[in-house]
């Protein structure tokens, strides 16, 4: 199957990402919503319904943080950590344009052409500089491809530094929360006749671990 | 520093009423947080203050619980938003009815008379928005709920007051008993020490537990909680379903907060949790099945809490095998209500080995 491409956003540097990946399928506002995220998969609102899409690359060129946290990207505030290259700290996911600090439509086009080509495996026209990014390149490498949120956040901070403005990025709420959009509860409701088992209660991995 | 009374593990609605009353018994209180106070299921909750359908084992302390909450004001310093609202399960068949009424008469043999059965007209009079095919249900007129996160800060602030100090972001990396004394050991090389030590770690209870070295492995789970965009008022008590899982009701905002059993999953090394957006679908079926009225609202936000669950879905309240040692956790998801009467059933049993309330079902090691 060839690799499902999906980017998140209509606007400049959604357009320039989509332009040089023509198989990408373009979500953009107001004809489909990417409202939420887990694992390889985006949750659409699309025609009044709540549909599921499943991506192998992801691009969110849209000034959604909410979707960014959905998926474990590394954060610092509001905006996902990226290298050069626009990588977030999960693997397959790219951030591009506002959402990683964009004040004007050419960076932000300029993000989208950036991520396309290291898509394609094609030399990049220069370099995605996330505000605030560590200058020291052993640093920068440590929030690319391969690292868990935690692991990019200990790599920065150390082991006992204050991590949770990374990984734990409740960003000044009590409680994190979802979705990145709202979404009609009535479509919400149409996804299901049928009610779900009840999942099961969850085991410390840790404990057994232990255990064993 | 040393010198503590008390050192209290896990910042969360229990560790904090703990707290609270240890520190009016005069204790000298330490409470150590791993991440932020309310972080959790306390931060999370629904909130319900409920006494209705409570398994037999833990309505004394939930009736003693809401005598607590009508006089919140005067133990916290203010009202926590909470409101007398009533709550009621609503039976969508004649069967559900009758297995309410059946539940009804075994409480009031147990000679509780909280709840009451009540007829399709009594439904409609107390829940006019209902829909036309539930056929009546079983309420507590003196129930209701108020603010989860409210609470906490509420329960902090007293605490505080009460001369607890609250040191967040301190998870506690090990436990040492030796000479009457726990060695609470921290990161960055700090021991804290104090005679007694409360395990109210909520999810992470087990983890404490094994650090003292006392095996007491519950599960947890991340249950799911949605909010529609603000409504015209159409619902006043806090409604249940009998056959499927649901807790609703309509803050003084106008949003309504759906919640009741559904759960994502939690990750208890990173916090965080994940959202089961099908489970999630069929609570806001369930939700507008029973009230109409949401047909047009939006889903603005949803969340989960990691919370700790016995294999009973009853809470772990009880001395350790060590001495000095009490543990507080696991309280399945209806942990908040009950929490004012918690916080002193642990004090009594740290500072005197017993407690007022019955703690008996809830024994550490019952399922060892």
């Amino acid at each position: 199957m060839a690799e499902r491409i999906v980017i998140v956003g209509g606007g400049p540097a959604g357009q320039a990402a989509a332009a040089l990946l023509p198989e990408a399928r373009l979500i953009a506002r107001p004809d489909e919503t990417a409202w939420h995220g887990e694992p390889g998969t985006v949750w659409l609102l699309r025609d009044g319904a709540v549909e599921p899409l499943g991506f192998d690359t992801l691009v969110i060129a849209a000034p959604v943080p909410r979707l960014a946290i959905a998926f474990g990207c590394a954060m610092r505030g509001w905006q996902p950590v990226v290298d050069e290259a626009g990588r977030t700290s999960v693997p397959g996911i790219h951030a591009a344009g506002a959402i990683i600090g964009a004040v004007t439509a050419e960076e932000a086009a300029r993000h989208g052409r950036i991520i396309a080509q290291s898509i394609l495996g094609l030399a990049p026209e220069g370099t995605i500089l996330s505000a605030d990014l560590p200058e020291d390149e052993e640093e920068r490498r440590s929030l690319s491809h391969g690292f868990t949120p935690r692991e990019a956040a200990v790599a920065r901070l150390g082991e006992h530094g204050d991590t949770t403005d990374l990984f734990g990025p409740r960003l000044g709420e009590p409680i994190l929360l979802f979705p990145a959009s709202p979404v009609p509860l009535a479509a919400l409701a149409a996804r299901t006749t049928t009610p779900p088992a009840q999942r099961a209660r969850q085991y410390d991995a840790f404990m057994q671990r232990e255990q064993e | 520093m040393s010198g503590w009374g008390a050192i209290v593990i896990g910042g969360g609605l229990h560790g904090l009423s703990a707290a609270l009353q240890l520190g009016r018994r005069g204790a000298k209180v330490l409470l150590l947080e791993a991440d932020r106070v309310g972080a959790h299921a306390s931060g999370a909750s629904a909130a319900g203050v409920r006494t209705l359908g409570r398994d037999p084992a833990e309505i004394p302390i939930a009736v003693a619980a809401l005598e607590m909450w009508r006089g919140i004001a005067g133990l916290v310093g203010e009202d926590c938003g909470f409101v007398q609202s009533g709550q009621v399960k609503v039976a969508e068949t004649e069967a559900e009815l009758a297995q309410l009424g059946e539940r009804v008469a075994k409480v009031r043999a147990l000679g509780w008379e909280h709840e009451e059965v009540i007829d399709r007209a009594e439904l409609r009079r107390v829940l006019p928005a209902v829909a036309p095919h539930c056929v009546g249900g079983m309420i507590v007129r003196t129930d209701g709920f108020a603010i989860a996160y409210r609470t906490v800060l509420a329960f902090r602030r007293a605490a505080e007051a009460a001369g607890v100090v609250v040191r967040e972001h301190s998870p506690v990396r090990g436990l040492e008993r030796s000479g009457g004394t726990w060695r609470v050991r921290l990161d960055g090389g700090v021991t804290e020490g104090a005679p007694i030590v409360v395990n109210a770690a909520g999810a992470w209870g087990p983890r404490v537990a094994m650090l003292a070295g006392e095996r007491i492995p519950i599960g947890y789970s991340a249950f799911m909680m949605l909010l529609t965009s603000p409504l015209p008022p159409f619902v006043t008590p806090v409604v249940g379903a009998t056959g499927r899982p649901l807790s609703f009701k309509q803050l003084a905002s106008g949003h309504v907060m759906i919640g009741g059993g559904h759960k994502g999953t939690g990750d208890l090394e990173t916090g965080t949790y994940r959202l089961d957006i099908d489970r999630a679908a069929y609570s806001a079926r369930t939700a507008l099945e029973l009230f109409p009225a949401l047909e047009g609202s939006e889903i603005v936000h949803a969340w989960c809490g990691i919370e700790g669950v016995g294999e009973d879905d009853l809470p772990i309240i009880g001395l350790g095998r060590s001495e000095g040692l009490v543990h507080a956790f696991g309280f399945s998801g209806h942990g908040f209500a009950i929490a004012p009467a918690v916080g002193e059933m642990v004090a009594q049993l740290a500072l005197y080995g017993q407690s007022n309330l019955p703690v008996a079902p809830f024994n550490p090691f019952r399922f060892s």
